[in-house]
């Protein structure tokens, strides 16, 4: 049989079938901007999204009847991986960086397009750098949510809530978010609903995430209650398996990270040691994290106070063990118990923070 | 019972713009609305339905898909995907995916159309522009104003 030539006709096709075509690219941002790059007719046949889209439009988490317009916005902010797009080896450590979110005066940079994100590693690439995605592969390695107050005239950038989690129905158009008040009061909407419900709990919250059907709300005292997304009345406590309380040891800060589909609990304690510890779904109780594969896949835990996030660490190609790196911005003291790899010594030179993972959940 | 179903099909001649006929029962054909409603309007009863946008080698992959998918129910969603999967892969290699869309697109198979739109959409995820245009031999076509706003796009800043 002859060899076939294979010919894409793309000029050949019509904008409808391009729209179609980008269509299936619209949950990321980063490949509609590279689709619109391409040629002409692709870019015309596709909307560039906004970068930070609102998802939804909520009631205000404090109701005031006087200014019926305020309301809230529910927003997703996106963290990048990005790799020289020469580099084919893929030894480079990516770059990491994260979206911020908009502020109101934000409009002019949307007309010039020039993304404000800040770079979590390499922090000496400084403000007013620019960098053109084009020159890297990206990915969109992680996102959350946050909810922005909006009073009616102006739209306000202070972020009324410690935390936001979200389960989303299966089509998107319906919702349920649980979110921590700045008076660290757990509330919850969903779709349909005209206000916000109150969680009734004399806790002090400090954190919720959506993990497995699940919301996980974490108290300042490390308590953590898993309250079901289809019956929000039914809520348990996590225990703790008791092998994982030490002696004389007091637990001051705490933090959930969802990763490759476990559920963490980090914490350090009064010695500055970091613990971590697992959920086991079955038995709804914290554990050590077993060492099977699975679970100790490596990974890399991101805790910083806006958001925690987790990554593969085999995108990191400078990196060979399961690490957790926090940022300044959390309130954690600084604490180091081994050589770092190159890549985490550059955030020590500003002062973040970084520990073991491995050895740090040999409690013994 | 298949047998029963294959001996009192009606049959129904396609012939592709290069002149190859293919043979196929009429619940093959069926699955292209734009064929469906020939047969209904009647236009299948002399002789072959002339495709004149489709070619021989374009069509016997849309017609493998239309077997498949009239022959499955829906119970067998999981096995189908599958069977989806390895099909437009194997559809890389003999034709060009876009005259597939594009044939998908004139017969009106929903199924295929968004099945190679995906597939597409797909190859595109996580390359840069030069990489697509490089893949699929694109030229690129800006203007210099619309390359500026290009440019401008794909800007990004630190805080």
């Amino acid at each position: 049989m002859a060899p076939i030539s294979k010919n894409y006709c793309w000029t050949d096709l019509p904008l409808d079938l391009l729209e179609k075509i980008g269509s299936y690219l619209q949950d990321s941002y980063v490949d509609i901007l590279r689709f619109r790059a391409v040629c002409s007719s692709w870019r015309s046949s596709t909307p560039l999204p906004p970068i930070v889209p609102s998802l939804k439009t909520l009631p205000p988490l404090v109701p005031d009847d006087n200014n019926k317009s305020r309301h809230c916005l529910l927003k997703k902010l996106t963290v990048f991986s990005l790799q020289p797009a020469d580099d084919l080896s893929g030894a480079t450590t990516p770059l990491l960086l994260r979206t911020l979110p908009s502020k109101p005066n934000s409009k002019s940079e949307q007309e010039d397009h020039v993304i404000p994100l800040e770079a979590l590693n390499y922090p000496e690439l400084g403000a007013k750098y620019l960098l053109d995605t084009r020159d890297f592969r990206v990915k969109e390695i992680w996102f959350d949510h946050y909810l922005e107050a909006v009073d009616g005239s102006s739209s306000d950038n202070e972020n009324p809530t410690r935390g936001v989690a979200v389960c989303w129905g299966d089509d998107f158009d319906v919702c349920m978010v649980m979110v921590v008040t700045p008076s660290s009061e757990l509330e919850m909407w969903r779709t349909g609903d005209d206000s916000w419900a109150f969680l009734d709990s004399s806790d002090k919250f400090v954190s919720v995430v959506y993990f497995n059907e699940k919301f996980f709300a974490l108290d300042q005292f490390g308590r953590v209650l898993a309250i079901d997304a289809a019956k929000p009345n039914s809520v348990q406590e996590i225990s703790r398996d008791p092998t994982t309380f030490l002696e004389n040891c007091y637990e001051v800060d705490f933090v959930l990270v969802k990763s490759l589909g476990h559920l963490f609990l980090v914490f350090e304690d009064r010695e500055w040691f970091m613990r971590t510890l697992m959920l086991d779904e079955v038995k709804g109780e914290w554990v050590r994290p077993p060492r099977d594969d699975e679970s100790r896949r490596e990974r890399l835990l991101f805790v910083t106070l806006k958001s925690s996030f987790s990554i593969v660490a085999k995108d990191f190609p400078e990196y060979n063990d399961t690490w957790i790196v926090y940022f300044r911005d959390h309130p954690f003291p600084f604490h180091g118990c081994c050589e770092p790899p190159n890549w985490v010594q550059k955030f020590l030179a500003q002062e973040i923070l970084f520990t073991k993972f491995q050895s740090c959940c040999n409690i013994c | 019972m298949s047998i029963t179903t294959e001996n009192n099909e009606k049959m129904i001649t396609l012939m592709s713009s290069d002149g190859e006929e293919f043979v196929v029962e009429e619940a093959v054909a069926a699955q292209s609305q734009t064929i469906k409603h020939l047969i209904e309007d009647g236009c299948s009863t002399e002789g072959s339905i002339p495709l004149p946008n489709v070619t021989g080698r374009v069509l016997s992959e849309v017609i493998q898909y239309c077997k498949k998918h009239s022959s499955s129910d829906d119970k067998e969603e999981k096995e189908l995907e599958a069977w989806d999967a390895e099909f437009v892969k194997a559809a890389d290699d003999h034709v060009a995916l876009t005259d597939l869309m594009m044939a998908a697109n004139f017969l009106d198979i929903k199924g295929l159309l968004d099945l190679v739109a995906q597939t597409l959409a797909n190859m595109i995820t996580g390359k840069s522009p030069e990489e697509v245009r490089r893949m699929w031999n694109i030229k690129n076509d800006f203007t210099p104003e619309e390359a500026e706003k290009v440019r401008k796009e794909n800007q990004w800043a630190f805080e």
